[in-house]
């Protein structure tokens, strides 16, 4: 048999952590006074943002994103707050977390349209 | 695409291809215009010997900028930075990603300097290069930050 392989998108769940990794070094980056670049949390944000699409689709992924950008906005203050303890409340005070998380799904969704 | 609680800085921007980030600034930078800067940085650094590389190289040097890393190298300078890591990517406790980034948004910001005319440029016959001043202030020379070199762990072809 012959046909083609190929690599199907990654599950959901995979490219939501993929997401919440590349956001934290760019928030963690921005609040810690070096130079950021938001390129690879774009990316990982549009990867997300698709794959959600594709599972949830078009419609309920739009309709509950606000609701899910909360949600991981809570995820990632929980996780800062854990492994960052000394500084958080001072990062968290000087870059509104939830802002630059809805900013990056905008941008992103910008770049696609 | 209006930033959220930021102050309003007059911003470089070249394009969108590429966002570097610093307190309230934010920069942007079409693709031609950031591969020459991250090269440029690059030179600066003492990483690569001016007018060397070739696309391959500075295609992945741009990509580890601008991601913070380099899972799969394209180009010779790409492998030697993976294989390498340890001793190039961060040297002698410095790290290249960030003093790349560094010199890349300090280029730029002395260039939107320029373009607000806020800087009196002069050329120094002594040192062979540019030297900026605050417009109006010549005792105030602006240079590029003091910054470690990667000489010792240059790359060559």
């Amino acid at each position: 048999m012959t046909g083609e392989v190929g690599v199907g998108p990654r599950p959901l769940p995979e490219v939501r952590l993929r997401f919440k990794r590349a956001f934290t070094t760019y928030y963690l980056d921005l609040c810690s006074y070096r130079v950021a670049t938001p390129g690879e949390a774009y990316e990982a944000c549009a990867e997300y943002l698709g794959v959600r699409r594709r599972q949830l689709g078009v419609e309920q992924a739009e309709r509950e994103l606000a609701e899910e950008i909360t949600r991981l906005a809570g995820e990632l203050e929980q996780d800062l707050r854990r492994r960052h303890r000394d500084v958080i409340v001072e990062y968290l005070a000087s870059e509104s977390l939830e802002g630059r998380l809805r900013e990056c799904a905008r941008a992103v969704q910008a770049r696609e349209t | 695409m209006a930033p959220e609680g930021r102050n309003t800085h007059p911003n470089y921007c070249s394009g969108e291809d590429y966002i570097l980030e610093f307190r309230s600034f934010r920069y942007g930078f079409n693709s031609v215009d950031f591969r020459q800067r991250v090269e440029l940085a690059s030179v600066e650094l003492d990483l690569v010997a001016a007018g060397v590389l070739d696309d391959d190289e500075c295609g992945d040097l741009v990509h580890l900028v601008a991601s913070g890393g380099l899972e799969r190298p394209v180009s010779a300078l790409g492998e030697y930075l993976v294989d390498n890591g340890a001793h190039v990517l961060r040297h002698n406790g410095e790290c290249l990603i960030y003093w790349l980034r560094e010199l890349v948004f300090r280029g730029a910001w002395l260039d939107q300097r320029l373009l607000e005319d806020q800087l009196e440029v002069v050329y120094d016959e002594e040192r062979g290069s540019f030297v900026y001043y605050p417009r109006g202030h010549r005792s105030r020379e602006i240079g590029p930050p003091p910054h470690p070199s990667w000489r010792d762990v240059s790359y060559s072809k």
